[in-house]
């Protein structure tokens, strides 16, 4: 009789856990699911603001507007010039001879 | 009889007797053992119902928010990754008439909401026979919202995805478009179908901005020029990438289909055309190559060549005899022809082959045309080949076969596709160093010298090299000297060709500040001229100053022409 009432008590404790268990595997798998529609959610809008994003700045778009509202136009050939050709500031001791002249007589 | 005992036994169970002294104690017994197993029973089901439920997969809802899937249609994007395709969620009006009672009213409720239907149609829509009529494709937000609120039954709202173009008419062609069903019907839409449609993403050649550049200029020259339309393109010489490619008229490819058939066919990459005098570029490599001329030898091209019945002429007679620089420079048919005859016609026909311009391109795309090749590579046919006439081919082909011969003489199959940082580019040597060298510098000569027909192509610093083509449109099985396909292939920096730029403008008409000329250095020349001076900073090209020598090495030493010495920086 000790073993029919010890089983029993067993069985219910080990029932009611793993109903337990399942309840809070269910949950977790409710949130994960509502994460996984969440992210494609958010997906679907990153997509819908990516098409925005490039069709408010095409290139054609771009050039008509700097064009029509900034006045810019292509940049021609005199205009660019290789980083070399800008000439160096001069070391203030050796280059300036009349060093106590003031700040407007530093030559670049 | 054992069932009378046994329903004894109930009863007795029920509605016990009082029992007698001596079997009470058994009694007793049966009701304890009978109260176990009940429990025991009872225990057990809740048990397995435990363990059952514990086992059981969880439910999962069939309702979905999201629209796009995994699997949704991968995007197309630009060399820069700039999309150029893309899918997006949107929401479809439609109705079921069934649940629609009073059409009339429904369709003056949802009129304002629907701009695209008129009443008509509209209650036409309503009254429709089946379960599902769709009302429109692209619900905005606002309307969807608006209409929600009207409270309508029988008009639903559900999500679907739509193939969207942001760049618009940008590289319309070589995008193409998708179907209802988001399945590829032309251009890269269609021929990397199976990718796109594995959500995959698939990367492009074209960088949108110098297609922009490309689009505009020559768009600028069609409407200045009266022209029925004009293609472009932009080649990557040392990599074969095709890093823009236009054809004007162009559709939208949200709207394909409200355009019309000229607009969507690709005079890129489908439409093959006989190239005119830019295969004198060919001519002059073949000719170098085959040791068939040298840079010395010299043609007499003051009497026009009578050959079946044909006339060969130049578009501006010269006297006397020329080298084989002046003649590319002075672009002469005459000059040219000779050079063929040298050549021969086996070997001019071996080496279009290499070019590969004799079989249709390996093009990552649909709309790929096939050259029409005449069938008998006759003794006139060698003669019209070497300046552009017999061979239709397509501009992709022939921007290709030009690159090789105008850049290091190596052949690079073109292609649409990004190439990834380390792959293996093959490369098919046609062109020796010394013959790309002197194409180069003599293309060059076209640009800068006084004499050339390219002047108005020179972009200050930029050592563009190039040549003029005008060829005759072909009507009624002969040539219209008033109908004529200009146009203008470029390479720079002369003294190292990393792009090439080929434009063509279909039927332009002379104008006055052009002094009624519509020839290709008139038309075209100042479209190059343009585009490169926008396209150089963004390729990273710096303007140079071309009379240094160190700029120059590249080329050969200064040529005769015109019974002066050349300089490749004059004008």
């Amino acid at each position: 009789m000790r073993f029919v009432l010890l089983s029993c008590l067993i069985v219910a404790v080990l029932g009611s856990g793993l109903y337990f268990a399942k309840l809070t595997v269910d949950e977790q798998y409710r949130t994960l699911k509502q994460l996984e529609l969440e992210i494609k959610s958010q997906t679907e809008h990153n997509y819908v603001l990516q098409a925005e994003w490039t069709f408010l700045t095409r290139p054609e778009r771009l050039l008509r507007l700097s064009h029509s509202l900034l006045g810019m136009n292509a940049i021609t050939p005199e205009r660019i010039l290789p980083i070399s050709s800008i000439p160096m500031r001069r070391s203030v001791t050796t280059s300036i001879p009349n060093a106590d002249a003031g700040v407007e007589n530093v030559a670049y | 009889m054992w069932h009378i005992k046994f329903l004894n036994i109930c009863r007795s169970l029920l509605w016990p007797s009082r029992p007698e002294p001596s079997k009470s104690r058994k009694i007793a017994g049966y009701r304890l053992i009978f109260s176990g197993f009940s429990m025991l029973l009872i225990f057990t089901l809740i048990g397995a119902q435990s363990i059952a439920l514990a086992l059981s997969k969880p439910k999962t809802s069939n309702h979905s928010y999201a629209t796009i899937n995994d699997k949704a249609r991968g995007a197309i994007l630009d060399q820069k990754g700039r999309i150029l395709a893309s899918t997006v969620p949107v929401n479809i009006l439609y109705a079921d008439p069934k649940h629609i009672f009073n059409p009339e009213e429904v369709a003056s409720a949802l009129l304002p909401y629907v701009p695209k239907l008129d009443k008509p149609t509209l209650i036409k829509r309503l009254t429709k026979k089946g379960r599902f009529t769709e009302l429109d494709r692209k619900l905005t937000p606002k309307r969807h919202s608006a209409i929600l609120q009207l409270g309508l039954p029988g008009i639903y709202v559900k999500p679907a995805t739509i193939r969207i173009y942001p760049q618009g008419r940008e590289a319309a062609h070589i995008i193409g478009a998708v179907d209802r069903d988001n399945n590829g019907i032309a251009g890269i839409e269609k021929s990397q179908n199976e990718t796109l449609a594995s959500g995959e993403n698939v990367y492009l050649s074209i960088d949108t901005g110098l297609q922009t550049v490309l689009r505009e200029s020559l768009d600028t020259q069609i409407k200045t020029f009266e022209a029925l339309g004009g293609a472009a393109l932009i080649l990557d010489v040392k990599t074969g990438e095709i890093m823009a490619a236009t054809s004007l008229p162009d559709f939208d490819p949200n709207h394909i289909m409200t355009s019309t058939d000229t607009a969507r066919f690709n005079q890129v990459t489908k439409g093959v055309y006989e190239m005119g005098s830019i295969f004198k570029v060919l001519n002059t490599a073949i000719a170098l190559e085959t040791g068939a001329i040298d840079m010395q030898a010299t043609i007499d091209v003051s009497k026009p060549i009578r050959v079946a019945g044909q006339l060969i002429d130049d578009y501006h007679p010269i006297k006397g005899s020329i080298g084989l620089a002046e003649i590319l420079v002075r672009s002469s048919n005459i000059g040219s022809a000779h050079i063929s005859q040298l050549i021969g016609s086996e070997t001019q026909k071996n080496y279009m082959k290499q070019l590969g311009l004799l079989s249709a391109s390996p093009l990552e795309i649909v709309e790929n045309g096939v050259p029409l090749v005449p069938q008998n590579w006759s003794h006139i046919t060698t003669m019209t080949v070497s300046y552009g006439y017999g061979l239709s081919v397509s501009m992709v082909q022939a921007a290709a076969a030009i690159a090789a011969a105008g850049g290091d003489g190596h052949y690079i199959a073109p292609t649409l596709l990004r190439r990834n940082a380390n792959e293996p580019i093959e490369k098919l040597r046609i062109f020796s160093t010394e013959t790309s060298m002197a194409v180069r510098s003599m293309m060059r000569l076209v640009v800068s010298n006084k004499i050339g027909t390219g002047n108005f192509a020179d972009a200050p610093g930029y050592l563009v090299g190039g040549k003029t083509g005008t060829a005759e449109k072909v009507e009624n099985k002969g040539f219209n000297r008033k109908a004529n396909r200009v146009s203008f292939v470029a390479t720079f920096p002369a003294n190292d060709p990393a792009y090439l730029i080929m434009m063509m403008v279909d039927e332009p008409i002379g104008q006055k500040h052009s002094y009624n000329y519509a020839t290709a250095g008139w038309v075209v020349a100042p479209a190059i001229k343009e585009v490169v001076n926008q396209i150089a900073p963004i390729l990273g090209v710096h303007p140079v100053d071309i009379t240094k020598p160190e700029n120059n090495q590249n080329l050969l030493p200064p040529m005769m022409l015109d019974g002066k010495e050349s300089v490749y920086a004059s004008f």
